[in-house]
């Protein structure tokens, strides 16, 4: 099991038994449900992180999927897998990283104007939400270069 | 001369122009201009604060009204805490993470410019209250109703200041979001979690907690916008309402919040001890594990903000509180057993590491006094308190935070700062600190409020405020002493090299200021300090495979 994958299901093994302790000294329903829901929060993590961990292909691991072993002490425990081998920096692949854009200044620029048209009035909501909506098709079709 | 000319020379690339930085998804730019916008947030928020320790410094009011004296420390306390310590965490990982784990940009860059973009036009909001007529928010940055609801503070101010935190809060969650993608999905190969520096490791839990509490504010921001607009009563005991539902959900993210402010700057401490007492960190998985546990226990402990409210179960939050101490003290057992029979060089960053272990130190014993409900009760809501937090937040994260820019200024500027400035910073900062603070814990015990503009002349607090005030010049001046030499240094500091300190990590593997996506070659990674190991493979720390 990865580190990555223990270190959520960890915090989900805590919040819960934190939770179920908490209910029943104190019978305090806000602290017991914000316990609860960060239960819930730390599982999902685990089934975000187990579902594209358990299935992707590692590197040095002759591209074998991992199959991770659920125990208290896999759970628990501190074993750190044998990384592969050191062989240099990251390929930096430039299709994939945008060296500049405008966007999020555009796109946080109307999400301000939208959260001030909520106390000032529709006339600065409404242009951010425009400028929102621009910002975010500008965002998701704009080409890297 | 090109851009490669320029790395391949390790002198600095040019530098752009101003929409090279409004439009930069350069983790290293992002994270200067966070860095930068903190910055400018703890001088604002520092003025705030000399301009109640001058009304303080006699009894009666001197020069400011009640109404006004509440705005000055509701908006010291949510500028320091939202827009100066979350962000300068933000922004030094945002620096820095790529490069401890071999990665060549954050894993969303765009959305890491977003983040700033966000952070800082919401910071704005929040103080653009100032600029109304009703004045900014003046309920504390704690935001307890009734006194923040319409009724008891009407005026946009209010709704400003929900308004920018909300703002601030969904760009502090988008950038843990990325820190953690980055972490978990682009470290270089060989970079097993555990050879990552610890400061990844902090910032690893602190990213979580951020992302497990931050969406808890918001919703509690929400509910008062309601609340003040459109007359919710879910704070308002008349309407069915609880205020004490407030307090559940402030502090549920507050408690996290002040870990979320002090675990970046145990990393920044981890990773300089080390360096400058060149031996080995003493105990990596004990960090590690002391650290997940703060972060877990963090979850556990918020209603001790609480006690004395009656509504809580203070026998729980005393123990849980009590017991998150114990992490933080193996964190310290660790840190003097790295020092314990090194070769310690003074340097800058070593003064402000020193001096942050004995500043937390004593904020973290008075902390462990509070969590006691007969202490609390008799000392919550007194000027205890505001000595306990400044010594954890100010004598931790900001020493800490100072130890860290002299530390890796040489790396994002190519230029070493002034020893001789630095280490006035340092004691005009040890002294105008603890002069301003200490003095505090006694005005605490002897009854003094938090949170007054003025008091009596015949309560005997004259002579420790003066005192405070006093201290907080000079904090002032220790700070003008910083900005002098950051400003002088960028421009004429002495050439810094790749390495200067003979660092561990893998930035110091590159040159300074680092080129764009960091790195032409690594260090093999076999331990967590590779750039040490390649300096000298015959006292290389490495993993023993398991089939040799």
């Amino acid at each position: 099991m990865n580190e990555e994958l223990r270190f959520f299901l960890r915090t989900a093994l805590y919040t819960g038994a934190i939770g179920i302790v908490y209910w029943f000294v104190s019978y305090e329903w806000a602290g017991t449900v914000m316990l609860a829901f960060l239960f819930g929060a730390a599982l999902f993590f685990v089934l975000v992180v187990g579902s594209t961990s358990r299935w992707a292909p590692r590197k040095g691991n002759g591209g074998e999927p991992r199959h991770g072993k659920l125990s208290l002490r896999s759970v628990i425990g501190f074993e750190d897998e044998e990384p592969a081998d050191s062989s240099g920096p990251l390929e930096l692949q430039e299709d994939l990283f945008p060296t500049s854009s405008l966007w999020p200044l555009i796109l946080a620029t109307g999400a301000t104007l939208l959260g001030l048209g909520l106390i000032f009035g529709p006339w600065l909501a409404l242009p951010g939400l425009g400028i929102m909506t621009a910002a975010g098709l500008g965002w998701f079709t704009q080409l890297r270069t | 001369m090109s851009t490669a000319d320029h790395v391949e020379t390790g002198a600095a690339p040019p530098r752009g122009g101003i929409v090279d930085w409004l439009t930069t998804t350069d983790h290293k730019k992002v994270g200067l201009l966070y860095i930068g916008g903190a910055l400018v947030f703890f001088v604002l928020s520092g003025i705030l604060a000399l301009l109640m320790r001058a009304e303080l410094a006699g009894p009666g009011l001197q020069f400011l009204d009640r109404q006004t004296y509440n705005e000055l420390f509701t908006m010291h306390g949510t500028g320091m805490m939202f827009f100066f310590g979350t962000p300068i965490v933000i922004g030094l990982a945002n620096y820095f993470v790529p490069l401890h784990i071999g990665a060549p940009d954050m894993a969303y860059p765009r959305l890491n410019a977003f983040s700033f973009w966000l952070f800082l036009l919401g910071a704005l909001v929040t103080f653009s209250g100032f600029l109304t007529a009703s004045g900014a928010a003046a309920f504390g940055w704690t935001g307890y109703p009734p006194l923040s609801d319409s009724t008891y503070s009407p005026g946009v101010g209010g709704d400003l200041w929900i308004v920018g935190l909300a703002l601030a809060g969904v760009s502090t969650t988008l950038g843990a979001l990325n820190l953690l993608a980055t972490i978990f999905g682009m470290r270089a190969p060989g970079m097993s979690l555990f050879r990552i520096p610890i400061f990844v490791w902090n910032m690893i839990v602190t990213s979580a907690l951020i992302l497990f509490t931050f969406p808890v504010l918001t919703a509690a921001l929400v509910a008062l916008f309601v609340d003040r607009n459109f007359g919710g009563g879910i704070f308002d005991p008349g309407s069915g309402g609880d205020p004490i539902l407030w307090q559940h959900l402030f502090w549920f993210f507050g408690h996290p919040e002040v870990y979320i402010l002090i675990l970046p700057f145990f990393g920044i401490i981890t990773e300089i001890i080390p360096v400058f007492t060149r031996k080995p960190l003493f105990g990596y998985r004990g960090f590690v594990f002391a650290t997940l546990l703060i972060g877990a226990y963090s979850f556990s402990v918020w209603a001790h903000h609480m006690f004395t409210t009656g509504a809580v179960n203070n026998p729980f939050f005393s123990a849980t509180s009590m017991l998150i101490a114990i992490p933080t003290g193996v964190k310290f057992f660790n840190w003097i057993a790295t020092m314990w029979r090194g070769k310690i060089r003074f340097k800058t960053p070593m003064l402000f590491a020193t001096g942050f272990l004995f500043m937390f130190l004593m904020g973290g014993i008075t902390g462990v006094f509070l969590s006691s409900p007969p202490i609390d009760y008799a000392v919550h809501d007194t000027y205890y308190v505001v000595a306990h937090l400044h010594y954890v937040l100010f004598g931790g994260s900001v020493f800490a935070m100072f130890a860290g820019f002299y530390y890796w200024f040489p790396k994002m500027s190519g230029r070493m700062m002034s020893e001789r400035l630095g280490r006035t910073h340092f004691w005009l900062l040890l002294i105008g600190f603890n002069l301003t603070f200490f003095p505090q814990h006694q005005l605490g015990l002897e009854g003094m409020q938090r949170r007054i503009a003025d008091y009596p002349s015949v309560s005997g607090f004259e002579d420790f405020n003066r005192l405070s005030t006093t201290g907080s010049v000079i904090i002032a001046v220790a700070v003008a002493v910083f900005l002098v030499n950051l400003w002088r240094s960028a421009r004429k500091g002495d050439p810094a090299g790749d390495d200067p300190w003979a660092g561990n990590t893998l930035e110091w593997a590159t040159t300074s200021p680092p080129p764009p996506h960091n790195f032409h070659r690594l260090p093999p990674i076999r331990s967590e300090r590779p750039v040490f190991d390649e300096r000298h493979p015959d006292a290389a720390t490495t993993v023993e495979r398991k089939d040799e």
